[in-house]
């Protein structure tokens, strides 16, 4: 059975310094996120995050590509 | 380039609907869902070349990795406006269906069990900013030890007021970050009282139905630090990318 709507329909826009600190850290984590190989084929792999190490790197990551519009 | 990988989202109830508009994390990908360990992975067929460009590739283009974010958390919050979630973290991507339903099935029961935990619910974080400037003017004007040294440093002579300055200075620097702590800690248990988990200091999954209260309790809590030099900023609803961490991190 269908669970009730968690989120409002419309919820407020999210900027992209705010969305990238929510990711950075979060969500489930795979196997340590590494490379994981059996008889050597590759299961699992995590690479983005690697480029994002901490909130203060993503930060000055997110300066150039920031859009006109995204908010605070 | 051929789809040779699944890029992976998020976890979702067995049977649920793909989000309809939702955003894909590569131009051209669609969304398909992959059931196993009676829950769904939402996950697209990607070609696994542009994932593999690792940390030094992909530093010199911020404009692709901010893009791919975008994607990620477009299609997770769409997928969180229809039922439960659990995001996956940022950028994982499986060499096909059969290692990802492998992954599935071997965590199926803590997967559904967090899946109910969530359903209904959405996280919130509060960010305590300062403004150095405002707030030491404030405890300048609230802080009776640091008046009292502000008035010896004025009627002290040159040495003396030196060695008094930087007494104060120290004083001032133990003054905000004590009340940093101090209004850390009151918000903290502002947020547990209304939420069901606490994956973080101060993030919380928080039942829709105490959203509102959520707010409103903040907004009182922001005028009530107007001029103070510390504010409380609630950021949210956000899916629960903390607590899907937090309730699977030894999955």
């Amino acid at each position: 059975m269908r669970e009730p709507l968690p989120l409002p329909p419309q919820p407020p826009p999210q900027s992209l310094a705010d969305v990238l600190d929510r990711l950075l850290d979060t969500g489930v984590v795979l196997d340590g996120q590494v490379v994981i190989s059996l008889a050597g084929v590759d299961l699992v792999h995590v690479g983005l995050r690697a480029l994002l190490a901490s909130v203060d790197r993503a930060a000055a990551l997110v300066q150039p590509a920031r859009l006109p519009g995204d908010g605070a | 380039m051929t789809a040779d990988a699944l890029y992976a989202y998020a976890v979702l109830p067995a049977g649920a609907a793909l989000p309809a508009g939702a955003p894909a994390i590569l131009p051209g990908a669609t969304h398909a869902l992959v059931e196993a360990g009676g829950c769904a992975a939402l996950v697209s067929a990607v070609p696994r070349g542009p994932f593999g460009a690792g940390p030094e590739g992909r530093m010199a283009d911020p404009e692709w990795v901010a893009d791919r974010a975008r994607a990620h958390h477009g299609a997770i919050a769409s997928a969180a406006a229809s039922g439960p979630v659990l995001p996956l973290s940022f950028g994982a991507l499986f060499s096909g269906p059969a290692p990802l339903i492998a992954w599935l099935d071997a965590r199926g029961p803590r997967l559904r069990a967090a899946l109910a935990d969530v359903a209904g619910c959405a996280e919130w974080t509060i960010r305590v900013e300062e403004d150095a400037a405002g707030h030491a003017a404030w405890l300048d004007q609230h802080d009776e030890a640091l008046r009292d040294l502000s008035r010896k440093v004025e009627a002290a002579p040159q040495g003396t007021a030196f060695l008094l300055g930087r007494s104060r200075a120290r004083r001032l620097e133990a003054a905000r970050a004590a009340r940093r702590a101090e209004l850390s800690r009151d918000l903290a248990a502002r947020l547990a009282a209304h939420a069901s988990a606490l994956p973080g200091e101060l993030t919380a999954l928080v039942p829709q139905g105490n959203a509102d209260r959520l707010r409103d309790d903040l907004a009182r809590i922001e005028r009530d630090l107007a001029g103070t030099g510390l504010a409380a900023r609630l950021a949210g609803p956000w899916p629960p990318y903390a607590y899907a961490r937090a309730a699977l991190r030894d999955a």
